[in-house]
């Protein structure tokens, strides 16, 4: 019976090759399209998403940075220094000594608070 | 199966087939156009490392839908909602959403981030957020008259917001895509896409810790004096760049809708006023430059009392005689400055008038500045030129002022005053740069030097700028204290008055010139008593911020390291 079915076919010339490579080329092609198109919704979306991301995080260091503003804000500073009763002030004149950079010997000078008289840090300044 | 093939029919139909106009509808509703704003750039100080005076900061409007509440519940419930997380009156946004017909109005615009996230917990249908941004200003009143503020458009409006607002505004965006069913955008539909252009950023020559300076000194002088203004510039003699510039009345640039007029004045380049006796250094400079004084030549002060052209000059109750050019100077000898105007002559005098630029803007890059009034030589009268040679019948403005001596401590080379030291595109091109710009040289710089030495006896023993002396440096300056115009009766107002110190220091290196100008204070009016030592007050603690040497040498004590640690 099958035989005879298949000998029947080739007497007919059966499906051409072509065709059968065709048909699984147009499905081949019909899927990749489905498939890079998901992807690329796919990356939009996460680009989207990153986009998103960037900003919100562009967004924050702005707000960071306008904190951080705020916060070094002589004003800001002043009213700290007020608050923790610390009465910071510049040196007197007879608390400043001018010391010649002589390692340098290009006849720069450093200006640095002496230690008498003076409680707390030192400063070194150019000029 | 009913279903099934009814779902695949419906498909086919709204897929293959259906009306243009319903196609159109639902393509109309995926589209979105969208201007995507610039982000406006900042404005940052010349410290060290650079303090953030103004920059833009995200925040988002509450919108209402009002058609869209009516039909999804209570528009009573809403407001009600609304009202304690917005601090608007429930019937106020009442009003705002009863409108029905309506499918678009705000009900709050420039929300803070957090604010606007508790409303968009509350999932009202109907309220929506847009995201919008806000120019912020960390330092709230310090160097508001400079800085100026933007609108709620987005667009400077005062100070340096207008005059770099091209700049710094930035270029918008644009966006045209479609959208999914949660108004999500697809990328892969991007029609047209134009990125924003951020604006430039601006970096100006003012320091805030000299500002600070300048602004706490203003402060204490308005309370100390009931003063009903003072103003002062700060500025760097050898190129003419504003170190500082402050003026009160203040606001604070955040809240800048609640300033008044007179609040957002910034006088040191808006108030014009006549400067008194501050204003005899421009006719002593001239005489110096012509030759026709010295410091030594003596003039005759007529004890205090000088008719000319029939009118009577008075030295303000001094009885002066006879006294050297420099002596008169030093005691701000009123008759003694006229007579050397009176010598100088009228057409002499005005040339270095318009030599100074008077009567001309400085041509600093801020709106408002005013020219000051300084008449046509032709419509001098006889006593002109004796009156303007004492800082009377001409008006100047602050920022006029301190360039003039700017001048006398720069070898005579008058600069234009200048604030804005770069302006910078967000890809790194400068867009403008400032510099030194040398306006005119109205005098000699021998000049300029004997100037500078009369001007330090002024605040030497015996002058009448004592108060201005600095412990460690040479210091030259004017007082000057005039009586300003009543309006009412006519004339002068007996207690109206202006108090200006003007100066710069060290003499032997001019660095700094300062300007601290009092108007109306009470109720002492004197100069030397109210300017001169806010100015003492401002240039020390500016000039030792700036590291510059002391130039008494007893002061400024100098060694070795070696010396220092004992060996």
């Amino acid at each position: 019976m099958w035989k005879k079915r298949n000998r029947r076919l080739q007497s007919q010339g059966g499906v051409a090759p072509w065709l059968v490579a065709g048909f699984i080329l147009l499905a081949a092609t019909g899927l990749s399209y489905v498939w890079i198109n998901g992807q690329t919704e796919m990356l939009g979306r996460e680009l989207r998403r990153l986009d998103d991301e960037h900003g919100k995080l562009v967004k924050q260091h702005l707000n960071e940075e306008y904190r951080w503003a705020r916060l070094k804000s002589p004003q800001s500073l002043e009213k700290a220094l007020a608050d923790h009763q610390l009465a910071m002030g510049a040196p007197r004149h007879d608390q400043v000594v001018r010391m010649r950079d002589t390692q340098q010997g290009d006849g720069r000078m450093l200006a640095a608070v002496g230690a008498r008289g003076i409680r707390g840090g030192t400063k070194t300044t150019r000029d | 199966m009913v279903a099934v093939v009814g779902l695949v029919g419906r498909l086919a139909v709204l897929h293959l087939g259906g009306s243009e106009s319903a196609k159109d509808k639902v393509e109309r509703a995926r589209q979105v156009r969208r201007t995507l704003a610039a982000e406006r750039g900042r404005i940052v100080d010349n410290g060290p490392e650079p303090n953030i005076l103004a920059l833009n900061l995200g925040v988002k409007d509450v919108c209402v839908d009002p058609m869209l509440v009516g039909t999804n519940g209570s528009v009573v419930a809403v407001a009600e909602k609304l009202s304690g997380l917005l601090s608007i009156p429930a019937e106020q946004l009442l009003s705002q959403m009863s409108d029905s017909t309506r499918r678009f109005g705000y009900l709050k615009r420039r929300v803070p981030d957090d604010e606007a996230e508790r409303v968009r917990r509350l999932k009202i249908p109907g309220i929506v957020l847009q995201e919008n941004s806000l120019r912020f200003y960390p330092h709230r009143t310090l160097l508001c008259h400079v800085l100026g503020y933007v609108n709620l458009e987005g667009v400077g409006s005062a100070g340096l917001e207008q005059v770099l607002d091209e700049q710094v505004r930035g270029s918008a965006g644009y966006l045209e895509c479609s959208v999914n069913a949660l108004r999500q955008e697809l990328y892969d539909e991007r029609r047209l896409y134009i990125p924003p252009l951020a604006g430039a950023h601006a970096v100006l020559t003012v320091d805030l810790q000299i500002q600070n300076i300048v602004e706490s000194a203003l402060d204490a002088a308005m309370r100390e004096h009931s003063a009903k203004g003072a103003w002062a510039i700060v500025s760097r003699v050898r190129t003419g760049e504003i170190l500082a510039m402050a003026s009160r009345p203040a606001y604070d640039l955040n809240e800048f809708r609640t300033a008044g007029e007179d609040a957002r004045l910034n006088r040191a380049i808006g108030f014009v006023y006549e400067p008194g006796s501050a204003f005899k250094a421009v006719v002593a400079s001239a005489a110096l430059n012509e030759g026709i004084v010295s410091p030594s030549t003596v003039l005759d002060c007529e004890n205090g009392a000088w008719l000319h052209c029939g009118k009577v000059l008075r030295d303000d109750g001094h009885h002066y005689g006879r006294l050297t050019f420099a002596e008169g100077m030093k005691k701000s000898s009123n008759i003694m400055m006229a007579k050397v105007g009176v010598s100088l002559g009228s057409q002499r005098f005005y040339r270095y008038l318009k030599a100074f630029r008077l009567g001309d803007r400085t041509g600093v890059e801020l709106p408002g500045e005013e020219r000051g009034i300084v008449r046509n030589v032709e419509d001098w009268s006889g006593i002109s030129v004796s009156r303007i040679a004492i800082g009377q019948g001409i008006a100047v403005t602050a920022m006029q002022m301190i360039s003039i001596y700017g001048a006398v401590a720069n070898d005579g080379y008058l600069m234009r005053p200048w604030i804005v030291r770069e302006v910078r595109a967000s890809d790194g091109t400068v867009l403008r740069k400032g510099g030194p710009e040398v306006l005119g040289r109205p005098i000699r710089a021998e000049t300029a030097a004997v100037m500078r030495r009369i001007l330090q006896g002024v605040t030497e023993e015996g002058g009448t700028g004592t108060k201005a002396a600095i412990e460690g440096y040479s210091v030259a300056g004017k007082t000057g204290t005039a009586q300003k115009p009543d309006p009412v009766r006519g004339g002068y107002s007996d207690t109206a008055h202006v108090a200006t110190f003007v100066g710069f220091l060290p003499v032997r290196e001019p660095e700094v010139a300062v300007i601290v100008v009092v108007d109306e204070p009470q109720p002492c009016h004197y100069a030397g008593v109210v300017a001169a030592p806010v100015f003492a007050k401002i240039a020390g603690q500016a000039i030792r911020y700036l590291e510059v040497r002391p130039d008494d040498r007893q002061v400024a004590r100098t060694g070795s390291v070696a010396d220092l640690i004992g060996r």
